[in-house]
């Protein structure tokens, strides 16, 4: 990829993608899904979108998962 | 909206017994609201830690934070617990609580000491913000220039208020959705949309070569 790469993934919009709110609403089932050593974007993949373009959530997620793993 | 199918009542034995002993009254629920609330408070603790580096929030006020952090989610949780349905851990569900909170509370105290200003419109950082480097591509001069019509002549007063200080000056989304009085999906969804805009416009002038993963 040419040296707009970062560009062109800042600026692809996943039309799966579900928003903040939704993917906040089952952050908890969808960490303990990845806990689980499962795929949750099978059952997920508009939150699996978001979570890869949003930083915040990501960032929530992240630290969710951080938690319950050092439980 | 996809949400979760599973039925309450189906509980692993540890989250039923959080959930009995957080309603059992007297000492018993006493000694469960004390445990939940040290485990919400080193949670919050590693967490701030964690994101210690990306925000200006430093030392003894980060702690007090992830101690006010704790404190509103165990408030929050206390009075939700009947909106626990078992879809997760009941351990999960309640730590999602003190994450948001550390965000939330994050993107608040950035502005005690923000390190730009708002609508400080540092557009010549814009190359480094989007990787495009003017040496690097020829038509870097192109793109940027397209990317900052879109912005000024495309975008809302809002929109344009959103992605300027997001974009171009690097302020946090939380930070910008808390200093606006909006939440965070609102602050997103500007974005999602000026994204759109932005491929759309370079597509159109020949310098990206797809519409992507755009409906």
């Amino acid at each position: 990829m040419s040296d707009l790469s970062r560009l062109e993934r800042f600026l692809r919009t996943d039309p799966r993608d579900v928003g903040c709110d939704e993917a906040m609403a089952v952050l908890h089932i969808y960490v303990d899904i990845v806990a689980a050593g499962a795929d949750p974007a099978e059952r997920y993949p508009g939150v699996a979108a978001h979570l890869r373009a949003c930083g915040p959530c990501g960032a929530d997620f992240t630290g969710l998962l951080a938690a319950v793993a050092n439980e | 909206m996809e949400r979760a199918s599973g039925p309450a009542g189906d509980l692993d034995e540890e989250s039923s017994a959080w959930l009995r002993r957080l309603v059992a009254g007297g000492g018993e629920q006493q000694a469960a609201e004390r445990e939940l609330h040290a485990k919400l408070v080193r949670i919050a603790l590693a967490e701030v830690s964690r994101r210690s580096g990306s925000t200006p929030v430093t030392g003894p006020e980060l702690d007090d934070l992830a101690h006010q952090a704790a404190a509103d989610a165990m408030l929050a949780i206390l009075a939700k617990l009947g909106d626990f349905r078992g879809e997760s851990r009941f351990t999960t569900w309640a730590y999602r609580f003190v994450i948001l909170e550390v965000s939330s509370k994050i993107g608040r105290h950035y502005w005690r000491n923000p390190p730009v200003a708002l609508d400080a419109g540092q557009w010549e950082l814009l190359p480094d913000r989007l990787g495009v480097d003017p040496e690097g591509h020829a038509e870097a001069a192109g793109i940027l220039a397209e990317v900052r019509r879109v912005v000024e002549d495309e975008l809302t007063s809002h929109q344009r208020r959103v992605f300027v200080a997001l974009v171009v000056d690097g302020i946090p989304l939380d930070a910008m959705a808390a200093r606006l009085g909006l939440g965070r999906n609102a602050i997103y969804k500007v974005i999602f949309d000026a994204r759109r805009k932005i491929r759309r416009a370079l597509v159109a002038k020949g310098y990206l070569e797809d519409p992507g993963l755009e409906q």
